[in-house]
């Protein structure tokens, strides 16, 4: 029974693991960044400009469409700013928000719920315009502790400002983010020293009971294209989430695949279980044949058995989705912020789709699963034929190698497809995926092999009974051996590619940073990290900066999103003459190296931005910007691994004249006197606190700060992976004793101690593991190579230098010989308990 | 020779003595008082229909199964109060084991099988090696000593059984129906190999046995029923 | 009627300027807005024909402008989101035949999506428009509804601009700063085109516009008020307003107006007419109870006894505000004789019946 419920658990955490990750990617990216709708709720259609910052006078431009009361027109301004709590070093990274509030109060969801942003009513207005008042809810004012009336640091734009709490907002259902922090939008406009700016113009209908009707979207919908200024686009806003969906498509497909692979481990062991149960009722099912029960009812039974496993392990699976789901949340929603935009975390919320995917591939798994148990039942002979010695079971194809070297073969093959092009311009590697698949399968079926020639190699050096009677019984490499090394083999290779990957990727970005990272210091507003918040100095405030009389040079940077015909990318005006000459990069083409196109701006342009849109040999690619659709043509490509969007380098003056903005996003500083760099960067930053100056060793801990947030979530489905092969190795190993029952009779007769049972458990648990190990590894070398060359080429256009972490590889066989060894040793233990 | 050598000269020519031997499994009374002594050497069949106790007196001599009352000697070791570890060794050391079904561990081949139960005592090797070729050679198995048992015939199963339940000089070989799963033929080589080698090594033997052809080779013949001996 | 004379402040309590006594407004520059004022508005109520006499319609287009802070709300707005003045626009159609009745309300701040010039009348609130026509000879109101209704309206005086009070000052209270500029056309010829349901109709009929500009409108202890304008068929109009108390009885600074077919105006208070509530209509969505059907007596200082009887043309006009404790009636009546002759058209506003209004604008 005990037995039961361990392969329960198996299948609720392969099923959990798949959906966890899958409702937590979701809600860590469901609000797409539009966290005004948490105070203003849903909104129907967005009018955004390509570069997703508005002017003032575009918003002029739609009065005429503010006087229909059909629809109402909500301006948004966001951006980042870092509290400092009072007395303290401790800060947090706020989302501020502004909203017209007392237009607000028009729109139906506020006006049902009726959001108070003054006690006082005979004062309704006087909090209008304030300049220094701020709203949070119930949530954030925990977070920073305070409470209403309270006054509270922010660092905006590379400014310190004071701000008082003029109101906790009632948020009875708790749906303001923890990060919220909401003030009157012309406030916002002045925090942030973006005087005339906003993100954005929302349309929120107001009939909201009518937002199932399509007809009547799609008439508003027209209304409003018909009077839209030209520079400015309309869209239905579920067509933002669907592109900020399918912007972070290729990385949930990556998480998916790998939450995946605790399924296929979990099926492996409900194979291995179910088919244990075979062996056990052998002489039960030999019986039954005797008396002539039919093989069909026999391979029935077992598939019933197969299939209630499967539906309540995935009914559980689903409950312990929710549960890790908890768990990957933050860690997924820091991803996100950190590689593709700001977003903070929705409630999680489980969906019918859920549920029904949930089931659906927990029971077609233990299906799958529970299907060769079945056949081997019915190929039980009956009991006479039983009676006359041993009869070995089916799986000839696991002793078979000829199915693993075909799926090499195929998984070989498999990497000359194309990658496959997504909605929003990213690449989908089919081909390496399915490699990574067919080999990972491909080496499990092999591995059995391993253990058996393992085993064979080491056995002339087992002197001792315990010794001996272990390696003997992994020599003879029964089906049940093999597919405890294939279930874990699957683990092993997939956690020892992912080693790897990242490994590369720490290697390659600390080796850029070698090169790239030649200025003495660095300066950006403070507390912002990711690509999530372009934020920006502001510029006066860099003018003064740069004053300073150490600065031999500043290398100022200014970012901005531009709409290339696909997806987004990034658009950045740059010093062309300092970044083509002076400053140090891994030129993949180096500049001049290629020709840019007359008529249309020479740009510097990323490795990623040039396989996404085809310019690696030069050529032209079309960007919308504020001030139209612009050409620009490569002359140069460099190594970025800054984001899987690209960027494009072009002039600073150019960037100012299509963009209509100065803002700064960084910039790196060359001394005068490289002597007083400390000096310099301690007076700098004394008199910008809102700003982070920082030399380039810090610099360095900042970006690999973000790159440890990237992988959080790899690593923990890497150590779900782990888990689930772990607990079924221990399933195996109790199957494998099962299976022995016999043998373990004899030796106890024979006057084989408990002691050195158990010993030999821990040695066939160690050998496995060993086996594992050894096959693991190997794949999991091809994985990451794989990894390297393929998939991350193919689908965020940037080459790694592959690292192979010679060490870690070699800890990890100790770990799982050691782990092998325990298990067989608790497995053991319990067995030897249960009889 | 090797260590019983020097506890055979030491005790009296006792094999196996149980006295007054209890055991019930709830409230059905197994054994209800059983007097039973083997000489060294002595070889007893002991008969009885289904259900009358005889495998569970068996258990209770190679100490797998607790008595309820009374007292068992093997070689002059009394087996009750002994812990778990001691009972092992007395039963790796004094008693062999020979099972109907053979019971030989599937992935050591015949040599291993054999050795395995040397190795258990602590034989040394040059000893071991010697002892067990030339047991399999008395057993007649000198030449399918490297075959797995699934490539032995049912016959030469026992053999290597019965070489490996003699192969550490234990005091008490237990024979628990060793012909109930061979032919006629095989039946008779292995009773006759068990006699010999009982007589040679002065070995004690209780076979356990349906079959009044196999009691051909005891020395005397006690039967079973409802928990009690008829006859000694 | 001459009635007890009370000097108004220069400044309210809370700082506004008072209207002033024996002011003589500049049109169209008064038609704009007044921005040391704390409180102003701009209202059109009318009755209009469509397709041949065969629809009939109301209608009610209100614009209100409220001072933030008395001293920073003088400056003139910067930028697209102002902080000085708030505008409130309330539109609602009376669908007779059908029996609609649509309408809602707008709250926003003097910005890119409302504002009032000061130097003549230009406004934009919440779907609201209003401007001079070219020659100042009329003026256009244009009026937004849901589903992209439409009224378009060129409105020409009829009659010219009525004063309403002593010295140009209407009194609303005891309160020495319960004073307004209280100037309108009570009579004026519409003419335009409805865009209703995607259909098109032309419409005619005649208006009544209000323009009032105050500081502190209401005196204290008031609950509500009751308020109509009469379109006399004979020519003339009347205007009566009943200001009730908390304990339900009716301030002394009621007032009923008579405006004769030149224009003239004759005035008596509270202790000369009465006005009993004959009827009342129950609403579904507030549960507030409005006494819409009622009986103005009155004695006019020349004609003696008058009665009017006021009768909806439509039940349910009950304005809902964004803000559930801000409704009010107000809507299209017919205007009976004591015979139960239809002598005229009306609008009657009902408000203060379920609280906040007149808190609120006090």
């Amino acid at each position: 029974m005990g037995h039961y419920f361990l392969l329960l658990g198996i299948v609720a955490v392969g099923v959990g693991a798949f959906n966890g990750i899958r409702q937590a990617s979701r809600s860590a990216s469901a609000n797409f960044g539009l966290f005004n709708q948490a105070v203003s709720g849903q909104s129907d259609f967005l009018i955004e400009s390509p570069v997703q910052r508005l002017l003032e006078e575009d918003l002029a431009k739609l009065t005429r469409l503010s006087k229909e009361p059909d629809w109402h027109l909500v301006p948004v301004i966001e951006g980042s700013v870092t509290a400092v709590k009072n007395g303290s070093e401790d800060k947090k990274q706020l989302r501020l928000i502004g909203l017209d509030l007392l237009a607000l109060g028009n729109l139906p969801t506020l006006a049902k719920e009726g959001l108070k942003f003054s006690d006082e009513d005979a004062n309704w207005y006087d909090w209008l315009g304030s300049k220094n008042e701020v709203w949070v809810g119930q949530k954030t004012a925990d977070l920073l502790e305070v409470k209403q009336g309270d006054s509270i640091s922010f660092l905006a734009s590379g400014r310190l400002v004071k701000m008082k709490i003029r109101m906790i907002l009632n948020d009875p259902d708790g749906n303001l983010p923890d990060d919220l922090v909401l003030a009157d939008l012309p406030t916002v406009q002045t925090l942030l020293s973006r005087p005339g700016e906003l993100n954005r113009v929302e349309v929120v209908i107001d009939q909201v009971n009518r937002r199932e009707d399509t007809a009547y979207l799609n008439d508003i919908e027209n209304r409003l294209a018909r009077e839209l200024p030209q520079n400015l686009s309309l869209a239905p806003t579920q067509n933002r989430a669907a592109d900020r969906a399918a912007m972070t498509a290729a990385f949930r497909l990556n998480l998916t695949i790998l939450s995946l692979i605790a399924i296929l481990v979990g099926a492996y062991l409900i194979l291995q279980a179910l088919d244990a149960a075979v062996v056990r009722r052998r002489s039960e099912i030999a019986t039954l044949r005797s008396l002539g029960v039919d093989g069909s009812i026999l391979f029935t039974t077992y598939v019933l058995e197969a299939l209630v496993l499967g539906l309540f392990g995935s009914v559980a699976g689903v409950g312990v989705g929710q549960v890790l789901a908890f768990g990957a949340v933050g860690m997924l929603s820091d991803t996100v912020n950190a590689l593709y935009f700001a977003t903070s975390v929705e409630a999680l919320n489980l969906t019918s789709i859920d549920v029904i995917v949930g089931l659906v591939l927990g029971i077609v798994f233990s299906l799958l699963a529970g299907w060769l148990p079945a056949r081997d039942a019915t190929q039980t002979p009956p009991a006479q034929v039983l009676a006359r010695g041993d009869w070995s079971p089916g799986f000839s194809w696991l002793r078979s190698p000829v199915i693993g070297l075909g799926l090499l073969l195929l998984g070989g093959i498999a990497l000359l497809f194309p990658p496959f092009v997504m909605e929003a311009g990213s690449n989908m590697p089919v081909g390496g995926f399915l490699a990574a698949g067919c080999w990972i399968l491909g080496a499990a079926l092999l591995s059995g092999h391993v253990l058996v020639l393992l085993a064979g190699w080491v056995r002339p050096f087992c002197s001792g009974p315990v010794f001996r009677l272990a390696s003997s019984r992994l020599r003879d490499g029964s089906s049940r051996h093999r597919l405890a090394v294939a279930g874990l083999v699957v683990a092993v290779s997939m956690v020892t590619g992912m080693f790897q990957m990242i490994d590369s990727f720490r290697g390659t970005i600390e080796e850029w940073f070698d090169v790239r990272f030649q200025a003495d210091l660095y300066i950006s507003e403070s507390g912002v990290t990711g690509a999530g918040t372009v934020n920006g100095i502001d510029p006066r405030l860099m003018d003064e900066l740069l004053k300073d009389p150490n600065i031999k040079y500043a290398d100022v940077m200014r970012i901005c999103y531009a709409k290339p015909p696909r997806g987004v990318t990034v658009l950045a005006g740059v010093d062309m003459k300092h970044w083509s000459d002076q400053a140090r990069q891994i030129w993949l083409k180096a500049p001049g190296s290629l020709q840019a196109v007359d008529g249309a701006e020479p740009a510097l342009v990323s490795e990623t931005f040039a396989r996404r849109f085809g310019v690696m040999a030069g050529g032209v690619v079309e960007l919308g910007t504020p001030d139209g659709t612009k050409k620009i043509s490569p002359f140069g490509i460099f190594c970025d691994y800054g984001n899987e969007f690209g960027m494009a380098a072009i002039s600073s003056d150019i960037w100012s004249d299509w963009t209509g903005s100065d803002r700064p996003i960084n910039v790196s500083l060359y001394l005068r006197d490289r002597a007083k760099l400390l000096e310099t960067r301690d007076r700098l930053r004394l008199a910008y606190p809102g700003l982070d100056v920082r030399n380039e060793r810090e610099l360095r801990d900042v970006a690999l700060g973000i790159f440890e947030q990237t992988f959080k979530a790899t690593d923990a489905l890497s150590f779900i992976g782990l888990a689930v092969a772990f607990a079924g190795l221990l399933l195996g190993l109790l199957s494998i004793f099962d299976e022995s029952t016999q043998t373990w009779q004899t030796l106890k007769h024979l006057g084989f101690s408990t002691h050195g049972f158990i010993l030999a458990a821990g040695l066939e648990g160690a050998g496995i593991g060993v086996a594992a190990w050894v096959a693991g590894a190997i794949t999991g070398l091809a994985l990451g190579w794989l990894l390297v060359f393929v998939i991350n080429v193919q689908s965020f256009g940037w080459t790694l230098l592959w690292t192979v972490p010679v060490e870690s590889i070699l800890w990890f066989g100790l770990l799982l010989t050691v782990v092998g060894f325990v298990s067989g040793m608790i497995a053991a233990i319990y067995w030897n308990f249960r009889r | 020779m090797f260590l019983n050598e020097n506890i055979k000269d030491q005790i009296k020519p006792v094999a196996l003595s149980v006295a007054d031997v209890r055991k019930s499994f709830g409230k059905v009374d197994v054994l209800k008082g059983i007097d039973l002594k083997i000489d060294a050497g002595e070889r007893v069949a002991l008969m009885g229909p289904s259900g009358s106790g005889k495998s569970t007196l068996l258990n209770c001599i190679c100490g797998i199964e607790p008595v309820d009352h009374g007292s068992i000697h093997v070689g002059g070791q009394e087996l009750s109060g002994l812990k778990r570890g001691e009972l092992e060794k007395v039963r790796r050391e004094n008693m062999g084991y020979v099972f109907q079904s053979f019971h030989l561990l599937p992935t050591l081949n015949a040599f291993e099988n054999v050795e395995f139960a040397a190795q258990l005592v602590g034989m040394p090797k040059e000893h071991r090696l010697a002892r067990v070729t030339d047991l399999l050679e008395q057993v007649g198995l000198s030449h399918r000593m490297d075959h797995l048992p699934s490539a032995l015939s049912g016959g030469e199963r026992q053999r290597v059984a019965i070489a490996r339940a003699l192969v550490h000089h234990p005091r008490l070989v237990l024979a628990d129906e060793p012909t109930g799963s061979l032919d006629t033929e095989s039946g008779s080589q292995v009773l006759k190999l068990l006699k010999s080698l009982s007589e040679e090594l002065e070995v004690a033997l209780l076979l356990v046995t349906h079959d009044h052809e196999s009691t051909r080779i005891c020395d005397r013949v006690i039967t079973m029923k409802d928990g009690a001996l008829l006859a000694g | 009627m001459a009635a007890e004379w009370i000097e108004p402040p220069v400044r309210s309590g809370k700082g506004y300027r008072v209207p002033s006594p024996d002011y003589s407004p500049l049109f169209p520059r008064d038609h704009g807005a007044h921005r040391e004022y704390g409180l102003e508005w701009w209202y059109w109520v009318g009755h209009l024909k469509a397709d041949g006499n065969l629809k009939n319609f109301g209608f009610q287009s209100t614009v209100f402008r409220v001072a933030g802070d008395p001293v920073k709300s003088l400056g003139n707005e910067d930028g697209l989101f102002g902080n000085r003045h708030l505008f409130l626009a309330h539109s609602a159609l009376s669908d007779i035949k059908e029996k609609r009745y649509i309408h809602h309300e707008r709250v926003m701040r003097e910005g890119w999506q409302a504002r009032a010039d000061s130097s003549t009348l230009s406004l934009l609130a919440g779907g609201i428009e209003a401007e001079m026509l070219p020659g100042n000879k009329g003026h256009r109101l244009i009026t937004r509804y849901p589903n992209g209704g439409r009224l378009e309206l060129e409105l020409f005086p009829l009659k010219p601009l009525v004063r309403f009070g002593e010295r140009g000052l209407s009194r609303k209270g005891d309160g020495a700063a319960s004073v307004s500029w209280y100037w309108s056309y009570t009579r004026l010829q519409a003419e335009g085109t409805l865009y209703l349901n995607n259909t098109e109709h032309k419409v005619r009929g005649e208006a009544w516009m209000d323009h009032e500009i105050s500081s502190s409108q209401l005196g204290q202890g008031l609950a509500g008020w009751d308020w109509t304008c009469m379109q006399l068929n004979e020519g003339t109009e009347v205007k009566a307003y009943r200001l009730r108390q908390e304990d339900g009885g009716s301030d002394r600074w009621s007032s009923v107006y008579w405006i004769d077919s030149k224009g003239e105006v004759a005035q008596v208070y509270a202790d000369h007419f009465t006005w009993e509530e004959e009827d009342a209509w129950t609403s579904p969505a507030t549960d507030l109870s409005y006494p819409t059907s009622v009986k103005i007596a009155a004695i006019h200082p020349i004609a003696g006894q008058v009665s009017y009887y006021l009768r909806p043309l439509l039940a349910n006009q009950e304005f809902l505000g964004n803000r559930a404790d801000n409704a009010y009636w107000e809507g299209a009546c017919e205007v009976l004789d004591e015979d139960g002759v239809v002598i005229g058209r009306a609008y009657l506003e009902l408000a203060g019946y379920g609280g906040g209004l007149g808190a609120r604008l006090n």
